[in-house]
């Protein structure tokens, strides 16, 4: 299938010292993927150089969208918008449905000081998929979540992909978010830091918190990414 | 409104007291010969006198904002414009307003444009400045945000960088109504053609001293009315920008 996003021989530097280095990755459109790996591996900045926020330092990225919707690790709301101006400010679309979509109906109205932790990361998402983007790209974007609010996020996420299949990347340091959101899980680890491993999850109708299979492979991800060296530290 | 109020009668009863100690009308005039006075003054003639102060404040509120916030944002978006103009500002915030008064009577003589000229320039370099600091508090974030998303034209100004803004116009328009009122009375006095500071100059001329204390009072109060009045219309529009 037509790739969505191509990168080759992908690296990024910060003064002087290189954080990542040939990273070739290739995302097919509709495919999931999640990069795994320590804090300061890289993994942001990957995500920032795909949504043309940043430059890399050598290679190139090819992305293959007209629309990229990216979920900020903070929700970036602006304060005195209401959560309905908020995601009209990036798009003209009727945002009902994804509300509904994202149990937010009942807040469109309210400003994100009047709204939990939670619900402003809900209208993050909801801002991100308004746009009705090929590629969604998402910085940690359950990491402040708790476990049942990021179960129905995920479920959520999971019935709008099934709606409209869209290419995404899930930056995470944890395995098990990995294996509940993505396809395939591409490893990071070492420094500078390196694509390790592309590892293949299990079918998303076959994968839920508790499964033994996704526990055992989280179990193994989490022995593996011990084993390598650790990467540059932010 | 009450506690001011409370305030205002407060003070007025400390006027009283000092009046009876001093005990001497010439210097200071107790409440009630000053508003025996004021019956008196008050005529058609005050009444044009106060709106054309009024007119005057409106004047320089206006200028100051739209020509403050306007520069300001230039300033604030441009670095290079900000250090071409900065020394400017900075000399007209350091001159005194005497400096400006040979100037001003030569450029406009006597009447209204001199007083608007005046106060205007009192505030606009902090204005300027004020709106420079709003810009560069501009989230970046939220810049970066609205660049991924394509965010462009009316829509950014008016949802993201006005908004931002906001706190910054609310403390110019704070700052102006507040000083406003005494700058142009002020400047009234010196090369007015008429109003309140041009009636005081009279006053002080005639050595009518209830009438300077009159006249003073019916200033302090539309000072302290008028500044009230425009807090309060800010608070209300600045509840679309300004979360509680």
């Amino acid at each position: 299938m037509d790739p969505v996003l191509t990168a080759r021989n992908l690296g990024a530097s910060f003064e002087g010292e290189w954080v990542f280095r040939s990273w070739d990755v290739s995302i097919a459109r509709g495919e999931r993927i999640a990069l795994l790996g320590r804090s300061g591996c890289g993994k942001t900045t990957f995500l920032r150089i795909a949504a043309g926020l940043a430059v890399p330092s050598e290679g190139e990225i090819r992305v293959r969208a007209s629309r990229v919707g990216y979920v900020f690790q903070e929700p970036r709301l602006i304060p005195w918008l209401s959560v309905r101006r908020n995601l009209a400010f990036v798009s003209d679309r009727d945002p009902s449905a994804i509300l509904a979509g994202l149990n937010l109906s009942d807040a469109a109205d309210a400003r994100p000081h009047e709204l939990s932790g939670g619900m402003k990361q809900r209208v993050n998402l909801a801002r991100a998929l308004l746009t009705e983007p090929d590629v969604l790209l998402l910085d940690e974007a359950f990491s402040s979540l708790d476990v049942a609010l990021k179960l129905r996020l995920f479920s959520d996420l999971e019935g709008l992909w099934r709606r409209n299949p869209f290419a995404s990347v899930t930056v995470t340091h944890d395995p098990r978010d990995a294996l509940l959101t993505s396809d395939r899980i591409l490893l990071i680890g070492g420094a500078p830091a390196r694509i390790l491993r592309d590892i293949p999850a299990p079918l998303s109708a076959e994968r839920s918190y508790g499964d033994p299979g996704v526990v055992a492979l989280e179990a193994a991800i989490l022995r593996e990414l011990s084993d390598v060296s650790p990467a540059r530290q932010s | 409104m009450k506690r001011p109020l409370l305030g205002l009668l407060g003070a007025i009863a400390l006027w009283g007291i000092a009046a009876f100690f001093v005990d001497t009308p010439i210097i200071l005039p107790g409440p009630a010969e000053t508003l025996a006075r004021l019956a008196i003054m008050a005529d058609a003639a005050l009444f044009s006198s106060v709106v054309s102060s009024m007119g005057k404040v409106l004047a320089v509120l206006c200028i100051v904002v739209c020509l403050g916030v306007g520069l300001g944002m230039a300033l604030g978006l441009s670095p290079a414009l900000h250090e071409a103009f900065r020394p400017l500002l900075l000399a007209a915030q350091a001159m005194p307003v005497i400096s400006w008064l040979a100037l001003v009577v030569f450029a406009f003589g006597i009447g209204w444009r001199g007083p608007v000229f005046i106060a205007s320039l009192a505030f606009l370099p902090s204005a300027v400045f004020t709106t420079v600091a709003g810009v560069r508090h501009f989230e970046r974030d939220l810049v970066e945000m609205a660049d991924l998303y394509g965010v462009r034209g009316v829509r950014r100004w008016r949802d993201l960088y006005l908004g931002s803004l906001a706190p910054f116009m609310k403390a110019v328009v704070d700052t102006v109504s507040g000083g406003a009122w005494k700058a142009v009375l002020v400047a009234e006095y010196l090369c007015g053609g008429d109003g309140l500071g041009v009636r005081i100059a009279w006053a002080r001329q005639m050595a009518d001293v209830e009438g300077v204390y009159a006249l003073s009072l019916v200033a302090v109060l539309l000072g302290l009315l008028g500044e009230w009045g425009v807090r309060t219309a800010i608070r209300g529009a600045g509840r679309r920008w300004i979360p509680s």
